[in-house]
């Protein structure tokens, strides 16, 4: 096991740096816009331009570019400089990672607390009418875009914008050490448009699985041995057919630490989604680069940690 | 306890509905099993044979079965009975074995943990009793070092020892019934041998009555007191195990046993499947449901449903068959003789315009094709 | 007076380092924060108010020497706290010659001797500090007119000079003076207290500022709590729905829809700048003067209205003066210089064949030769309204018998990589759009116009106009000091411009804003957003 951990460990480094080589070849060797240009406004002096490629290393060819990117991260976790806030990406990163992870925290508490007992209870009452209409709302729930979500549901019931004043609007984000309360309140209505897609998508994932697992022999065994229905369902068929919903779940999870953009556009919460967008739309490469990276890092570990789970979830699985 | 058998099913009727119309799984089964006595219930799959048992455990209701007709337990009606204390005669009074192991056994819990799951459900033990009889369980079906075994999972056990853990679990609360459907089908024939002697020496030493449901009739040959051959729902013929062996009344059950090896018959002898495939349980046929498939057919057997009755001369041998006695038994003679089905068909009757059978299939009930086997 | 103004954005701060500012939103901060030697203010949009200075600036006979006073007793926020002198002045035109504090219009605005843009700071020869509050510039050529106008830009603002923090952080390139605001020094009446990157800033007063000193900006509010990276259509709802919320940048149409129906009072309108079709005249086919006044005839302008949302946002343009701008109404106002091919705004077909035959194409249809696309390429923005207004183009073109190709590319990439990289050709560039630096003809027309600002890259003169005699006009009039003289000027430069019919004329366009129903928004109407030391909370 320490050995596989140690070997996919390695895989991890050699993905990050294939991900951050293509990123930087399609930012960098093929850009959208001139960072030197950009950093410099529009009307610049030619030497003054000539001056900010090259403290940004413009000047060099593209595999020098490349070759002090990486030594800058290797040796100094460096990610570079933002040209549009002047700051350190890391910094910039680790100061948007909280939200990004309440958020993310938040809405799978949510998605498996709404999901999960929805699914069973389809499964369980596969058929019924209850079972058609809550798998054709998580249909809708699915395809509804989550920025049109957003929008919808501050238009309803945010306290500022919403027809009716019930939850805090967008821009009220707040940390959770600074005020916990607040922290709560600003992420309840976002946690609910991250979590819905998820919560319908995990109800569909659990409700099939389950379904399947309650048709298994073992599960005929479980009711021969006269255990109650509730125990064969949560202890037997549940137990089963949760298991791949965790591999998901990691993946989902490594996914939206990596920002969860369109939700935190829409409500303006201050995570590594939303700086992101802000990198691209103000083609600030070194944060592009920074946040593709980490959202990499993340989404490869979240693999990583599933597949070890996944050894003490199902016996069967050795490494 | 009351007099007579341990369990009395009389007129079980197990339907089912389905978008494509009802499923007549069981249709009119009456059987026995006394304390102490094994009955074998034989038949293709589909004939109903694994309905019956599941339904006597109540584990049909569940898919919405609709159940007719009588299970006496012990003097207790189980059709009417309610999930609860049905519940509590499962795995309890009422223990059941199944046909594949591996998927029988829940893949991610210890097997160890899956029978003291078994015992606790019915008897508030501590976990560390539970477990110890557990241990001890697995040493009674001859699992070698059961300590150790009872922490592995049911991936890591051998196809016979699996089988044995889950007789194991079975027994753990001292069955008074075990029904075993298919035990021995999924196992290796060195194995299944074993198995069998296994569930012999178990009954001998606790007493319990044993139902065996197979396909197979090398089966249950060794093991059984009686047997029960049902065919599409239905019981076709009722007798002791010598009976069935010595004697057999309906031409399915001649098909079932020449479509068996064995060792008292000359080895070049030829194996012969019973031709076409069992009825649809939706679209029943007419008459007698054999007879598309019954080589001795008569015009009228297309429009008259024989009746479960005793043979002339022995009560206890029950049969529905059109045909007369006296010819089934010439036929079974010409049958034992080595000849062809086809060369005894005029001793039935003029018979119908012959068709061409439909494709022969193998008889199997489970996931292995019913091959050479030895009884 | 008092209270708290909230400020709510969808776009964030780029550079609050006053140095390196040149970004309407961060202006709004900048004119808060700092204080440059002059100011355009709401009650004086056009006329330079002394700010930081005393008074107006001397400038010599020649033009070519300004000296400025400045105010004695003015003194910088904690930590500093000391006073302001000329030497910090300087010191401020040095960090803009200073290649790590990036500035992107020192070069262009203030020509003075022997100033160069290069890493690192050093004196400037041509800047003398006779006394702590005189402040002489020798320019190398006679520019004090456009001059003393651009000394209102936020990079006029003194800085402490020897201040170590400062010192240090301009050694780094770029300078990181503005990684972290609430550490830099301020002159203005509020300073930046906390600040997070993209997301929040808040602006509380400056205990060294002295209302009666500044004598321009009243900073009504206490604090200014400022909200960035929002959902454009939230923001503007929030504000639209809010009693206390301003927002500071342009509602999406939808809102802004909605605004004029039934929020008018919430809405404010100020000129935002002009648009214009860019036409190569460097590369064929409109090498050829008389096929671009052609194919300004044949257009349909009217269109390009509609295409940016009506009457509500502009009106239809004449030239390149625009209304915010002074000069405007010396160029002719709306309906311009009258020449025949931008009098009919829905395009006038004998007028455009009229020039097609003086092209040489009789049957008013385009025959001749195209550059190396084969076609005249279009290139625009591929947000809405570009595509619109690519095809408005398209449309007038064919009509005319040209052959089209239509790219559409994100807004910063036409910029950067087509319509501003000489080397790609691009034939059209119709999305393009200019807003001046400071309200003068000079920075409305300079840097699009003359051939002397063309550069290789990033360049802004899309049309790649060289008209010698609109590059020595362009020159000669920047130094004029009279006003009346200055506008008179600049209006026959406009017409000169459109003479050589660079640019399809589109759309002068305005800029509506939003505020909550309590709040005194006051606008800057030459930086077209609010002035947030004007504006106040009820």
């Amino acid at each position: 096991m320490l050995r596989y951990i140690i070997r996919r460990l390695l895989w991890v480094i050699v993905l990050l740096i294939i991900v951050s080589m293509v990123t930087f070849v399609i930012f960098y060797a093929f850009p959208s816009a001139d960072p030197a240009v950009l950093r410099a406004g529009r009307s610049p002096s030619p030497a003054l331009i000539a001056h900010i490629r090259h403290t940004l290393g413009l000047d060099q060819p593209i595999y020098v570019q490349y070759w002090r990117y990486l030594e800058n991260i290797i040796l100094h976790f460096n990610f570079g400089y933002s040209y549009q806030f002047s700051l350190p990406v890391t910094k910039l990163i680790f100061q948007r990672l909280p939200a990004t992870i309440s958020l993310t925290v938040g809405a799978v508490v949510v998605w498996l607390l709404v999901g999960l007992p929805v699914g069973m209870i389809s499964a369980i009452r596969r058929r019924t009418v209850l079972d058609r209409a809550t798998m054709t709302a998580t249909l809708v729930a699915i395809s509804a875009p989550v920025y049109w979500l957003g929008l919808m549901s501050l238009l309803l019931v945010s306290n500022d914008i919403g027809v009716v004043h019930i939850f805090d609007g967008a821009g009220t984000y707040t940390g959770l050490t600074a005020d916990p309360g607040r922290w709560f309140g600003s992420l309840i209505l976002p946690w609910l448009v991250l979590a819905t897609a998820f919560a319908a998508f995990y109800a569909r994932l659990l409700r099939s699985n389950l379904i399947e697992t309650m048709s298994e022999d073992y599960i005929r065994t479980a009711r021969a041995k006269g255990l109650p229905e509730r125990e064969v369902i949560l202890r037997h068929g549940v137990r089963s057919a949760i298991t791949p919903i965790v591999t998901v779940l990691g993946i989902d999870i490594g996914t939206l630490l990596g920002g969860a953009v369109l939700t935190e556009y829409v409500f303006n919460i201050p995570g590594v989604g939303r700086l992101a967008y802000e990198g691209i739309i103000n083609a600030d490469l070194p944060v592009i680069q920074g946040t593709v990276l980490f959202g990499a890092f993340f989404i490869v570990i979240a693999n990583l940690i599933v597949d070890v789970a996944y050894a003490f979830l199902d016996p069967r699985v050795r490494y | 306890m009351t007099d007579g058998p341990l369990l009395k099913v009389e007129d079980l009727r197990v339907y089912f509905d389905t978008e494509d119309g009802v499923v007549h799984a069981v249709d009119g089964v009456s059987y026995s099993v006394d304390t102490g006595k094994t009955l074998g219930i034989v038949g293709e799959s589909g004939s109903g044979k694994t309905v019956s048992s599941l339904t006597t455990l109540g584990l049909t209701r569940l898919q919405g079965a609709t159940v007719t007709g009588r299970i006496h337990f012990e003097g207790r009606d189980l059709v009417g009975l309610p999930d609860r204390e049905l519940r509590r005669l499962r795995g309890n009074d009422i223990a059941m074995i199944f046909q594949d192991p591996l998927s029988s056994l829940h893949p991610f819990y210890k097997v160890g943990h899956q029978l003291v799951e078994a015992i606790r459900t019915h008897r508030n033990v501590s976990k560390s009793a539970a477990r110890k009889r557990a241990i001890d369980l697995l040493e009674l079906v001859g699992i070698p070092d059961p300590q150790r075994r009872a922490d592995e999972y049911p991936h890591e056990f051998s196809g016979g020892m699996r089988q044995r853990a889950m007789i194991a679990m079975a027994l753990s609360n001292e069955p008074k019934l075990l029904i075993a459907d298919e035990p021995t089908t999924a196992l290796d024939v060195t194995v299944q041998a074993q198995i069998l002697a296994l569930l012999q020496d178990l009954q001998d030493r606790l007493g319990m009555a044993i139902i065996i449901i197979t396909h197979d009739l090398g089966v249950v040959a060794e093991i059984t007191d009686e047997i029960c051959v049902m065919y599409s729902g239905r019981i076709v013929e009722r007798a002791s195990t010598d009976q069935i062996f010595d004697a057999p009344e309906h031409p399915y059950t001649w098909g079932l046993l020449k479509s068996i090896p064995r060792l008292d018959r000359p080895r070049n002898e030829d194996l012969v499947p019973i031709a076409g495939r069992p009825p649809s349980l939706i679209m029943r046929p007419s008459g007698c449901f054999f007879h598309p498939r019954c080589p001795y057919v008569q015009k009228r057997h297309r429009t008259v449903d024989p009746e479960l009755a005793p043979v002339p001369d022995d009560s206890h041998h029950q049969v529905a068959c059109l045909l007369d006695s006296s010819v089934r038994r010439k036929i079974w003679n010409g049958l034992q003789a080595g000849r062809d089905p086809t060369s005894l068909r005029e001793l039935a009757g003029p018979g119908l315009p012959s068709r061409a059978p439909a494709v022969a299939a193998p008889i199997a009930s489970g996931t292995r094709p019913g091959g050479l086997r030895a009884p | 007076m008092g209270g708290t103004l909230h400020v709510i954005t969808a776009e964030a701060w780029e550079h609050l380092d006053p140095g390196a500012s040149y970004f309407q939103i961060d202006y709004l901060v900048e004119y808060a924060t700092q204080s440059p030697l002059y100011m355009f203010t709401p009650t004086s949009p056009t006329k330079p108010v002394p700010l930081l200075a005393s008074g107006q600036p001397t400038v010599s006979p020649d033009g070519k020497t300004v000296t400025v006073h400045i105010k004695s007793g003015w003194k910088f926020s904690p930590p500093v706290n000391r006073t302001v002198t000329s030497k910090d002045v300087a010191f401020a035109f040095e960090r803009m010659y200073n290649a790590n504090v990036v500035n992107g219009y020192a070069a262009g605005y203030f020509p003075i001797v022997g100033a160069k843009t290069a890493p690192g700071d050093r004196p400037i020869p041509g800047i003398s500090t006779p006394n702590n509050t005189t402040i002489v510039f020798h320019l190398t050529k006679p520019f004090a007119g456009t001059m003393v106008k651009a000394l209102t830009l936020p990079g006029t603002s003194a800085v402490p000079a020897n201040y170590a923090p400062l010192a240090k952080a301009d050694k780094s390139s770029p300078s990181t003076w503005d990684s972290n605001p609430p550490s830099q020094v301020f002159t203005g009446p509020y300073m930046i207290k906390s600040y997070s990157a993209g997301r929040s800033m808040t602006l509380v007063r400056n205990p060294n500022w002295s209302r009666s000193l500044d004598g321009v900006r009243p900073a009504y509010a206490d604090t200014i709590v400022w909200s960035a990276g929002n959902d454009p259509t939230v923001a503007a709802r929030q504000t639209l729905a809010s009693s206390n919320l301003l927002m500071a940048d342009t509602p999406p149409s939808p809102v802004l829809q909605t605004a004029y129906q039934s929020h008018k009072k919430q809405l404010s309108v100020a000129p935002l700048g002009i648009y214009y079709a860019a036409l190569n005249t460097q590369v064929p086919p409109f090498n050829n003067i008389n096929l671009r006044k052609a194919v300004i005839a044949m257009q349909n302008r009217n269109a390009y209205l509609l295409d940016r949302g009506g009457k509500l946002v502009g009106h239809v343009a004449t030239g390149f003066i625009y209304p915010e701008v002074p000069g405007f109404a010396q160029a002719g106002g709306n309906a311009g210089g009258g020449q025949d091919f931008v009098s009919h705004p829905g395009g006038d077909k004998t007028v455009a064949c009229k020039y097609m035959k003086l092209a040489g194409y009789p049957n008013c249809k385009y025959t001749g030769k195209y550059g190396q696309y084969g076609s005249v390429l279009i290139v625009g923005s591929n947000a809405s309204p570009g595509p619109q207004e690519m095809q408005t183009v398209q449309s007038g073109l064919n009509a005319l018998g040209f052959k089209t190709t239509i790219k559409a590319v994100p807004q910063q990439t036409m910029y950067s990589k087509f319509c501003g990289y000489v080397k790609a050709h691009i034939t059209v560039c119709p999305t393009a759009g200019w807003i001046e630096d400071f309200p003068d003809p000079y920075a409305a027309l300079f840097i699009p116009f003359s051939g002397q600002a063309i550069v290789p890259i990033n360049n802004s003169n899309w049309p790649l106009l060289n008209d010698p005699k609109v590059n020595a006009a362009l020159n000669t009039d920047a130094g004029i000091t009279n006003q009346a003289a200055r506008l008179k000027a600049f209006a026959q430069v406009n017409k000169m411009i459109v003479n050589d019919a660079p640019a399809i004329p589109e759309v002068w366009s305005d800029n509506a804003l939003l505020e909550g129903t309590k709040v005194k928004g006051v606008l800057d109407p030459w930086n077209d957003d609010w002035n947030l030391a004007f504006s106040a909370t009820h």
